[in-house]
């Protein structure tokens, strides 16, 4: 059977692993290539680096960092954030990441999501999705540029309309990070993520809110999704991997211990 | 000391499966022409993308029958795996499925399962594998959509979503494994270990 992945997320700015709160106020957390064996050690089923320096200042990612994670860790990575040419997927993917993961160029072009899928299979292409509930218009609505305050824009996606619209495009995997939780700590959007799981033909992973070991067990009791992204209750220690893991098994959800 | 071949058609994990193989202290060496791989005493077939693309970049790089005589342990990952079959119908037209090397007995196919979701993507069990001797649960990652269904080559099975395919696979001196054991942790490194004491 298919067990439950635990993901830590590290958002790496100028090569360094920082968290924000609500996307603002970013501070160091540490170094990459340490915290990234210090996960894999622990259990981490796979993880993601997220620079969020990429979408928002034009920058692209180093493909030598990339492939000095790939030589050391041994566990399954993902890599985002400023990926806009399939010749930058290709070099991220050849120095051994697993996966690419798009958000705002995916949006600036979703024909971009469908090019990745057929170069490199559905299963090498995640696409991220910044849902943000609208409490005027009643429903989740999809933002971009969220990596910086000042760029953030709305789009005209409904966040449900956008992600039949990615699946039809060929992606393989989505993060769905619910902003009004993102760095909050109080949660998983359990009410948006199982609505939305209901859409999904591929895996759906949850991410933005976790703040306690019960949080996780929700998303996946309840919201059913194939895997929980979290950032800051790893970073700080707040929530060891194998409390979380051998917790998610007495709960009766399998994980890999 | 022998020397292990990576087969480079120029996509996919070629580099991570070098690198694993590296922390096990084996050098490895990349190979495209039929002399590199006969001069190589054991050879993985790497895979990440389109088994089409793979078996006409194979065809044309003249190394379809170096391959199929290839008398030395071979190990093929994933879509590697995949290409060793007798048949394969990702890229086929709707009537005619296409020919891989005809290593290993089966048809590669879509998954089909109850809930539809696909790709089968985390970490999987390979059932009637002894990895370790205590007998724990050992997970593999795995991350595809296509898999053979059933062989007369079957060593290990997987369950994904009420549905079983065939996750391993060997005759003689070869090997097939569908999920990715360079990115299966301990387990995966048993068994990548495993394959070079073959």
């Amino acid at each position: 059977m298919l067990v439950k992945r635990i993901i830590p997320c590290l958002d790496v700015m100028d090569g360094k692993v920082v968290k924000g709160v609500q996307f603002k106020n970013h501070e160091v957390v540490g170094d990459v290539l340490s915290l990234a064996q210090r996960y894999s050690d622990a259990g981490a089923d796979e993880l993601v680096f997220y620079d969020i320096t990429g979408s928002t200042r034009e920058k692209g990612i180093t493909v030598d960092w990339v492939k000095s994670v790939a030589s050391v860790i041994n566990i399954p990575f993902c890599v985002a954030g400023g990926i806009r040419t399939t010749e930058q997927a290709r070099a991220l993917l050849y120095a051994g990441a697993d996966k690419v993961s798009i958000n705002s160029p995916a949006l600036e072009s979703p024909e971009f999501i469908t090019e990745l899928s057929n170069s490199f299979g559905s299963q090498a292409v995640v696409v991220g999705i910044d849902s943000y509930w609208d409490s005027n218009a009643q429903q989740y609505i999809v933002k971009q540029y969220t990596g910086c305050e000042k760029s953030m824009q709305t789009t005209a996606w409904t966040t449900a309309s956008w992600i039949n619209e990615v699946q039809r495009r060929g992606a393989g995997e989505i993060v769905l990070n619910t902003m009004n939780q993102d760095g909050m700590r109080q949660g998983y959007d359990i009410v948006q993520l199982s609505a939305m799981k209901s859409l999904c033909r591929v895996p759906l992973i949850a991410s933005g809110g976790a703040g306690t070991i019960e949080h996780f067990v929700e998303a996946f009791k309840e919201a059913k999704v194939e895997g929980a992204l979290a950032a800051s209750v790893f970073h700080k220690g707040m929530i060891e991997m194998s409390d979380l893991k051998n917790r998610l098994a007495l709960a009766g959800i399998e994980v890999r211990k | 000391m022998t020397s292990l071949g990576i087969l480079d058609l120029g996509y996919g994990n070629v580099f991570s499966i070098q690198c694993a193989f590296n922390r096990l202290d084996c050098k490895t060496t990349l190979v495209n022409t039929p002399e590199g791989i006969q001069s190589v005493d054991r050879l993985v077939v790497p895979g990440v993308g389109a088994a089409k693309t793979a078996l006409n970049e194979i065809a044309r790089l003249e190394l379809t029958d170096v391959i199929k005589t290839y008398s030395k342990p071979l190990l093929g990952i994933c879509l590697g795996m995949q290409v060793l079959a007798e048949k394969l119908t990702e890229g086929a037209d709707s009537y005619q499925p296409i020919l891989g090397l005809g290593l290993i007995e089966g048809k590669v196919e879509k998954m089909s399962t109850p809930s539809g979701v696909l790709p089968h993507m985390g970490w999987n069990r390979i059932q009637n594998l002894q990895t370790v001797e205590n007998n724990e649960p050992s997970y593999f990652y795995f991350a595809h959509s296509y898999a053979l269904t059933s062989s007369r080559d079957a060593v290990g099975v997987t369950e994904y979503d009420e549905t079983q395919f065939v996750s391993l696979v060997q005759r003689e001196n070869i090997v097939g494994i569908q999920c990715h054991p360079e990115r299966s942790g301990q387990v995966g490194e048993s068994f990548l270990k495993r394959f070079l004491s073959m």
